[in-house]
């Protein structure tokens, strides 16, 4: 059972009365499903979008789309629709360079060198949005020549429409921006459209890339276990408990040896259990340790 | 006859006349019915009352003559009281009966003879019964006459009771008779009413409409010939009346237009003429120009000619408008649907921008939460610091304490040293005294052998001061040794009391110089503080100023769109403002102008139509 399951179970135990639906009841119903938090600038914002989602529904009170809520599953349609509402997809190509370029230098070498000759590397992007960010992972894995092709990239994002967006792989010329003109030669296709000039990453990188859609805080039930995990821009929008339990989620997904690269700034003041900093400037970035790896597995 | 009652008023009032006759004819004759009737019923009902009541008589005057049998025979066998007064009862009946055959009106006719025979049997009857009853031999002609008498009444009786029928036999037929009379004048009359009715509706209505119409007729067959002067003479103020003055205003009218035939000739050729002229008018030629006559066709020629030159100079203006709203609008419509793009271009760019800025908050507030926890880290850092510091002078207190107590130890046990030496002198001086008494002992006893017998428990004397000389010797020996380890330990101690008072002094320096690096790392660590708090602030400044912008990027997002939106609606209506002006164009070039009033407008005139 995930973490997030449970909390929502709590919350549905717990369900406040019909009358006194509050902001704090929104807010703890935001973060037990999913750890989100909100700033107090973003909180009218929350309420309006609350509501217009209320009305779509065709429901008048507060009370009775609360339960509506609470009534469905994580990944039910109305729960769904006002997520979409919260989340931010902001992303692109390459961002924050560092990262790239310590996965590109440090990690991947050092993997090649850990694993068994011919070994299978596993990259996830938690938190692709509409997918920029696992196709940046798979451009530096195609383009490292000793890898030789043997990885698999993953990308997750909670919300399902960016999913969408992420497996067409369609992307508009603004999107562009920040990427080498030697990957985009390579990597994107350019065609035209009605609307314009739509730049469609490449079936040969595309079929590279699986893309589904999960809640991050489910992530110890997600099985694969990975070399490399990015989480870019995530925890910013967590509020700070759910950022440990978020961490110490990706710790156990990580294979030993495996990197987890946060984005600048990110994560806890004390490391993760199981996880040693890599001191790079610039990067914030943990290495699971080898010495769990040498443990018999149960 | 002249009347001035309009149709719809005669009509009604003879209806009302003819109604109340109806209902007049229907009540007389119903009243004269109902009198018949009555009549003959009261007829009928007084015969059967006579008939009957005669009839009645009789079967009265029959039992009276078998009663009067009865009577007789009575008075022949036993007592005649009592049938007697049967007798009498029947008489008495017969009496009433005639009473009331005698009330009918036909029965007074009939009832004289019946009572006068009544009277007559009653006496005879009384005299027989006389004769009877006194058991005389009762006389034949007594008897016979009595007998004829009540035979006389019998036969009466039935006569009267046949001839009262007969009476009402015969008062029905006659009754019968009278009814179908008084039928026969009823219906009489009602015809006769009908036929008057009829002449009163002739009279009334038919006749004065007919004489209107016929009139009307008259003036329209006149007219037929093309009399044209006939007219309706004194309409009346009827329907038909004023139909009548109508026909005579129209006439009139029609008289007053009506000209002679030259003069109409003529001016049919001259409205030919200038009709022929502007003709070329219809379809769109504004060139043409009527002659101005001197007829009255003239005049229409001449204003005629004043119009088209205004029609010429408007269409002229409305060509060159349209000409110039048609290019107008093609400049207009190509910058406003490159405004809208530039618009959409720009709502969309700042809508990734307001999300990349939105990002951008979470993360400054993400760092500036951060850096509220390292703030508060580092303060623990200085208070542990301080911590250190006051625990580190606290250590160079108590070694300093240590030293002291090192050196107050040292003076002491040097005393101890000294205090040794003291001892070593006495135990020396009571080792010579102890060597002294064992010489004094050797000798006293020497003095005792010499003593001899008398020396004996002297010499034992002796003998025990020098053992315990001997034994005081030894031990001033071992007291010497122990001093002298005494001494050696604690000049040992001395020198080790030394040294630990060097050390402690080392210790205190280093625990010294460990309190300057705690109070070195307290100012730094307040420094850190102070730093990392001034980070914070920044970060909430920063987070508070990216919460705007982010705010702002929105709000001018939705402006932009809305901005956009406005601009498709305006190119969508320049569109269609293009499509009137091509419009009116289609709708004025069909007219002709002369070369210099305005050049004739492409029929390919670019279409405006909003692509968006």
């Amino acid at each position: 059972m995930t973490m997030g399951g449970n909390a929502a179970q709590d919350a549905r135990i717990g369900r406040p009365r019909r009358e006194d639906i509050s902001l704090q009841d929104w807010c703890s119903l935001f973060l037990n499903r999913c750890g989100l938090t909100f700033r107090n600038a973003q909180v009218p914002a929350l309420m309006q979008l609350i509501d217009q989602h209320m009305r779509a529904r065709g429901l008048a009170d507060a009370a009775a789309y609360y339960a509506l809520l609470c009534d469905e599953r994580d990944s039910g349609v109305e729960w769904s629709e006002l997520l979409e509402g919260v989340l931010n997809h902001e992303t692109s190509f390459f961002r924050h360079q560092a990262s790239f370029d310590v996965l590109k230098n440090i990690v991947l070498p050092d993997l090649l060198a850990e694993r068994a000759k011919g070994a299978f590397l596993s990259l996830w992007s938690a938190g692709c949005s509409t997918g920029q960010e696992a196709y940046s992972l798979a451009m530096i894995a195609m383009a490292h020549e000793e890898l030789g092709g043997r990885f698999t990239v993953w990308g997750s994002d909670v919300s399902r429409r960016v999913i969408e967006t992420a497996r067409r792989g369609c992307y508009g010329p603004r999107a562009l921006t920040g990427l080498a003109a030697a990957y985009r030669n390579r990597f994107l296709h350019e065609k035209r459209t009605e609307t314009g000039v739509e730049y469609e990453v490449v079936p040969e990188l595309r079929e590279r890339v699986r893309f589904m859609s999960i809640n991050l805080l489910s992530a110890a039930d997600f099985s694969p276990r990975h070399d490399v995990i990015f989480c870019h821009n995530v925890l910013i929008y967590f509020a700070p408990e759910a950022v440990t339990r978020l961490l110490n989620a990706l710790a156990t997904r990580l294979r030993p040896g495996g990197y987890l690269l946060l984005g600048p700034g990110e994560g806890p003041g004390d490391h993760p259990k199981g996880l040693e900093p890599i001191h790079v400037s610039g990067v914030r970035g943990f290495r699971r340790t080898l010495q769990t790896a040498r443990e018999p597995r149960p | 006859m002249r009347s001035t009652l309009r149709i719809k008023t005669r009509l009604g009032l003879t209806a009302g006349i003819v109604a109340c006759l109806l209902a007049l004819m229907a009540s007389v004759a119903l009243w004269s019915v109902r009198e018949v009737q009555h009549q003959l019923e009261a007829g009928l009902r007084s015969a059967a009352r006579t008939a009957a009541s005669a009839a009645q008589f009789g079967r009265r005057a029959a039992d009276l003559g078998r009663q009067g049998q009865v009577t007789l025979e009575a008075a022949r066998v036993t007592g005649v009281e009592k049938e007697l007064e049967r007798w009498n009862a029947a008489y008495a009946a017969a009496g009433q009966e005639l009473a009331e055959l005698e009330a009918t009106p036909a029965g007074a006719a009939i009832a004289p003879p019946l009572r006068a025979s009544l009277t007559d049997y009653e006496k005879q009857f009384g005299t027989l019964l006389t004769q009877t009853a006194s058991g005389n031999a009762v006389s034949p002609v007594v008897q016979s006459s009595a007998s004829e008498a009540f035979t006389r009444l019998d036969r009466q009786s039935a006569e009267a009771a046949a001839k009262a029928v007969d009476q009402a036999n015969q008062a029905t037929m006659e009754l019968d008779v009278l009814l179908g009379r008084s039928m026969l004048a009823v219906t009489l009359a009602v015809a006769i009413g009908f036929v008057v009715l009829a002449g009163l509706v002739v009279f009334f209505v038919h006749r004065p409409i007919a004489a209107e119409a016929g009139v009307l007729m008259g003036v329209c067959h006149a007219l037929e010939r093309g009399d044209l002067s006939s007219r309706v003479p004194n309409p009346a103020d009827t329907e038909l009346g004023a139909i009548g003055r109508s026909l005579n205003a129209m006439l009139d009218n029609t008289m007053s237009l009506v000209q002679s035939r030259a003069e109409r000739d003529q001016m049919q050729a001259s409205i030919m003429k200038l009709l022929e002229e502007i003709s070329g008018v219809a379809e769109g030629d504004l060139t043409v120009q009527a002659e101005v006559t001197t007829d009255v066709t003239g005049a229409v020629a001449d204003s005629f000619n004043f119009m088209i030159a205004e029609l010429r100079r408007v269409i002229g203006e409305v060509q060159n408008a349209s000409l110039q709203v048609s290019n107008s609008l093609g400049d207009l419509r190509s910058i406003t649907v490159e405004l809208a793009s530039g618009s959409e271009e720009q709502a969309a760019q700042a809508v990734d921008a307001s999300v990349a800025i939105e990002e951008m908050a979470a993360s400054i507030h993400y760092v500036s939460e951060n850096a509220s926890v390292s703030a508060s880290v580092a303060e623990e850092a200085r208070t542990n610091a301080e911590h250190g510091a006051r625990a580190v002078t606290r250590t160079i207190d108590g070694m300093k304490a240590v030293r002291d107590q090192v050196q107050e130890t040292a003076k002491r046990i040097k005393r101890l040293g000294e205090s040794s030496q003291e001892i070593a002198e006495i135990v020396e001086l009571i080792g010579d005294i102890a060597d002294r008494t064992s010489i004094l002992a050797l000798n006293a006893s020497i003095q005792a052998a010499m003593a001899g017998e008398a020396g004996r428990g002297f010499a034992v004397v002796a003998d025990e001061v020098e053992r315990l000389a001997e034994r005081a010797t030894e031990a001033t020996k071992r007291a010497g040794t122990l001093v002298k380890t005494t001494q050696t330990e604690t000049a040992e101690v001395m020198a080790a009391m030394e040294d630990t008072t060097r050390e402690v002094i080392n210790r205190s320096n280093i625990a010294n110089e460990a309190g300057v690096a705690l109070t070195q790392i307290q100012g730094v660590s307040n420094r850190l503080a102070e730093l990392i708090q001034a980070i914070s602030d920044a970060a909430q400044q920063q987070a508070r100023g990216s919460e705007q912008v982010a705010k702002s990027m929105n709000e001018m997002s939705s402006v932009t769109r809305n901005t956009a939106a406005n601009t498709k609606q305006t190119a969508a209506s320049i569109g269609s403002l293009g499509l009137l002006a091509d419009k009116l164009n289609a709708s004025v070039a069909r007219f002709k102008l002369p070369n210099e009033t305005a050049s004739q407008v492409s029929p390919n005139t670019p279409r405006l139509v909003a692509s968006r």
